[in-house]
């Protein structure tokens, strides 16, 4: 465990951080309520308006789809590629295949 | 009994290990296998393009607008020898570099906070993590709304608010917003590899050192910095060459000022259409990113010397 100075020092530079870090995502989910169609401080009113209206919107819905469609086929291609790579590389010393062929298995 | 000397050797603790290696006796090849479509894949669609890019940057373009041979070194002269180019070379050099400190001095801590065991530790690391799965245009649009050049931007409304300022800052589109925001991108590639640095330095070391005599600050100094080298230098390769390479947080965030190589890139490619200078400029950037990377692999193996000289028993 540390004690003293540094650990203090550690956690108010932590919070800190963040806080930096969570900011902008707070940020865009609060404008993204706000009942203004401009950006303002603070955000007023409440509104789901927004939400409601991207919902309707044609153009959204065909980029939604494209972006789903892409993320799973990305995914896919992903582990088809990685898995077999991945099981190869842990259960295979290369380095002793390339002294000592056909004896590449780890345990 | 004539006992085979080999056998003898391996019974009884390693026979089922070599029975395992026997049954699959081509293992090597059944590796070799599972590893190709991975690098199939990255050759046909990662190295092939990155070489036909390599090679464009040396094409001569013709009147009629096409490139081709003979090779030429003209467009490297062409982006050396303007002063517009230079500009933005030094942006990115200066912008990375200021990105990768920042990230040291906010990562450090934290990292240290998440190599501690605990639920503190469990939260930071997920408050870390978290950001990487959304998405950076979201994260840019959030830091354009707080750095507003206007009265209403967050961070100008909040100290006129307070009263620290009268007239409002300009932080959008320039060097800092862009160095902000990719702070804020980056950050985890150089908590992450930190932390993991971090925790696997023996807890002895400390207890060791306080018992004899050390302080916080000393203990740090001697021990903890030390022994995260490797860590921390992981951390500012990623955190310098994903900075280099950007080009939505400078897209977004930058305006003129903050323009960097990536920028400058899609520019000549998308707009001007100049793929050979285009090429030219990619190619300088990859140089620098792998020169980086070098450099700090260099130091990882340093200390990796250092630390296994340590370890071995006298």
């Amino acid at each position: 465990m540390m004690t003293g100075t540094t650990s203090r020092f550690s956690l108010a530079v932590t919070a800190a951080t963040l806080l930096f870090i969570l900011l902008p995502l707070a940020v865009t989910v609060a404008i993204s309520v706000s009942d203004t169609p401009f950006v303002t401080f603070p955000p007023r009113g409440f509104t789901l308006a927004w939400y409601g209206k991207v919902l309707a919107d044609p153009d959204f819905l065909a980029s939604l789809r494209l972006s789903l469609s892409l993320a799973a086929g990305s995914t896919a291609g992903a582990l088809l590629f990685g898995v077999p790579a991945a099981v190869a590389l842990q259960r295979c010393d290369f380095r002793a295949a390339a002294r000592r062929p056909a004896s590449c298995c780890r345990r | 009994m004539t006992a085979n000397p080999a056998a003898v050797d391996t019974v009884p603790l390693s026979r089922g290990r070599d029975a395992w290696r026997r049954r699959r006796a081509p293992a090597t090849l059944v590796a070799a296998g599972l590893l190709l479509p991975a690098i199939l894949f990255l050759l046909v669609f990662f190295l092939v393009p990155a070489v036909a890019l390599l090679g464009y940057g040396f094409l001569t373009n013709r009147a009629d607008g096409s490139s081709g041979l003979p090779l030429t070194l003209a467009h490297y002269q062409h982006f050396f020898g303007t002063p517009l180019y230079a500009h933005v070379l030094f942006t990115t050099l200066r912008i990375s570099l200021a990105t990768t400190v920042a990230a040291v001095l906010l990562g450090y801590p934290a990292a240290l906070v998440m190599a501690r065991n605990g639920l503190l530790s469990a939260a930071v690391t997920l408050i870390v993590i978290a950001p990487l799965v959304v998405s950076v245009v979201v994260r840019t649009y959030g830091w354009q709304l707080i750095l507003g050049n206007g009265p209403q931007g967050l961070l100008n409304w909040t100290l006129m608010s307070l009263g620290v300022i009268r007239t409002p800052l300009r932080l959008l589109y320039s060097e800092t917003a862009v160095v902000i925001g990719s702070l804020h991108v980056f950050l985890p590639m150089m908590v992450l590899p930190l932390a993991a640095a971090l925790g696997k330095i023996d807890p002895r070391l400390n207890d060791a050192a306080r018992m004899l005599g050390a302080g916080a600050g000393r203990i740090f100094w001697r021990i903890t910095l030390p022994l995260s080298v490797p860590g921390l230098a992981v951390g500012c390769g990623l955190v310098f060459s994903l900075t280099a390479g950007s080009y939505v947080t400078p897209a977004i965030l930058g305006g003129p000022a903050g323009q960097m190589l990536g920028n400058l890139i899609e520019q000549q490619i998308l707009a001007v259409y100049d793929w050979p200078f285009g090429a030219a400029i990619a190619t300088v950037l990859v140089v620098i990113v792998l020169a980086a990377n070098l450099l700090s692999m260099r130091l990882i193996e340093r200390r990796g010397a250092v630390g296994r000289q340590a370890r071995q028993p006298a």
